[in-house]
């Protein structure tokens, strides 16, 4: 397969979440004794960046009458743009999911650590990517 | 209906014939790649020398009306799923690769078309062979660009399309095609190179040659390119390649609908090709 600018750019969040699994299983690292309020701020940071990226699709719509818009949508590049975001909004949902599932179960157990490391890793992973193209396609209206 | 020459050049073991040939097989909403717009819509690969094929797109923004002398233009009705189709005939040489292309102002044309076809070549899995069309010079524009002994300036205008389907299909991430110059921004790049100011001073050769074949391959995004230099007698000289490229004007009579038959055009196309090759030169 050839490695594209394109490819790199679908694959490195998870390549980074991937990473960052690694490191977690090879050092094993373990919540505080009461990992009640790191989950409860984790939950709120994936609300907040699951709001933001919703509310992200609403100002790409916005700006649906631009030329440039209009430009990227009939080249494709827009389905592309709004696939990453997608796939943000549902990394954060899944994230979320995982702390709220930590208030119910053992949740300082290195199975647990490592799901809480690598799917909050590849949420933040996959909303910067999503912001900073987003910044970037402002940048042209 | 105006006809250019142009060169098909084929990168790798997989022929032009054959791809279409493969492409035809598919079923007719399987044909567009990569969501492009564009598609295959009848080959003939039939024949023992050239290989005929129509490509077609979906009309966009304005279509045509109907009326007459005594009627207003009235909208033509069309039905759930129909647009306005333009075609884009194209007749090759299978030995030389040499073609003749119809122009088609609202149609594919020819850089779409190249897209269409490496796109196609991909999809299909053919990754290592591509293909590279670019318009062809009247022979005197050939003769006349390598008599020029000095090359004093190269000047010319090229649309940047910035982001577009075939660099997407091509592997260019969205960061980078959003790094690009977009609508709304700078569409088309001037760029003049000139030699220095002595009387004999000369840009190089084999780089004014190379931006004169790149230019050819940009077909349509070239808006002006122009060649300045003097001859072996010392004679200013200036080459537009935009004039200079080989075209014909063959006259046809609308068929069916105003609109000018496939067998006609596809005849149009084959004499046109003849003739260019009757004719000799770097054409022949």
């Amino acid at each position: 397969m050839k490695i594209t600018s394109l490819l790199i750019e679908r694959c490195w969040p998870f390549a980074g979440s991937a990473l960052c699994l690694a490191a977690s299983v090879k050092w094993s690292p373990t919540f505080p004794p009461d990992a009640g309020d790191l989950l409860a701020t984790s939950a709120t940071v994936a609300s907040v960046i699951v709001g933001f990226l919703t509310a992200a699709a609403a100002l790409i719509l916005s700006i649906s009458s631009s030329r440039v818009y209009r430009h990227l949508k009939s080249q494709g590049v827009i389905d592309v743009l709004f696939e990453y975001l997608k796939t943000a909004i549902y990394a954060g949902i899944l994230f979320l999911i995982v702390c709220i599932a930590g208030f119910f179960f053992e949740s300082n157990t290195t199975l647990y650590v490592d799901l809480w490391v690598v799917t909050g890793a590849a949420m933040m992973l996959l909303f910067l990517r999503i912001t900073g193209l987003l910044l970037r396609l402002i940048g042209h209206v | 209906m105006k006809i250019l020459a142009v060169q098909i050049q084929q990168q790798g073991d997989l022929r032009l014939t054959d791809l279409l040939a493969e492409i035809q097989a598919l079923p007719l909403a399987a044909r567009r790649f990569a969501g492009s717009d564009l598609r295959l819509d009848e080959a003939n690969l039939e024949g023992d020398l050239h290989t005929y094929a129509d490509f077609v797109k979906a009309r966009s923004g304005h279509g045509p009306g109907r009326m007459s002398s005594h009627a207003p233009l009235t909208e033509i009705d069309l039905g759930e799923g129909e647009f306005f189709g333009e075609d884009t005939g194209l007749i090759f040489d299978r030995l030389t690769g040499k073609a003749a292309l119809q122009f088609n102002q609202f149609g594919p044309r020819l850089r779409a078309i190249e897209d269409y076809i490496n796109i196609a070549a991909r999809n299909l899995g053919h990754d290592q062979s591509s293909f590279a069309m670019g318009q062809c010079l009247k022979p005197d524009a050939y003769a006349r660009l390598a008599q020029l002994g000095i090359y004093k300036e190269i000047d010319y205008k090229i649309s940047v399309p910035g982001a577009d389907r075939a660099g997407l299909a091509a592997g260019r991430s969205v960061g980078e095609m959003l790094r690009a110059p977009l609508p709304g921004g700078v569409e088309t790049i001037n760029v003049r190179l000139s030699a220095s100011t002595k009387r004999d001073s000369s840009l190089n050769p084999e780089g004014v040659m190379a931006i004169v074949n790149d230019l050819q391959r940009a077909g349509d995004a070239v808006k002006r390119a122009v060649v300045k230099g003097r001859d072996v007698n010392g004679r200013k000289e200036r080459i537009d390649l935009i004039e200079e490229f080989l075209s014909v004007e063959a006259d046809l009579r609308p068929a069916r609908g105003h609109r000018y038959a496939r067998p006609d055009r596809w005849i149009s196309l084959r004499n046109a090709l003849n003739a260019w090759q009757a004719e000799g030169g770097p054409f022949a």
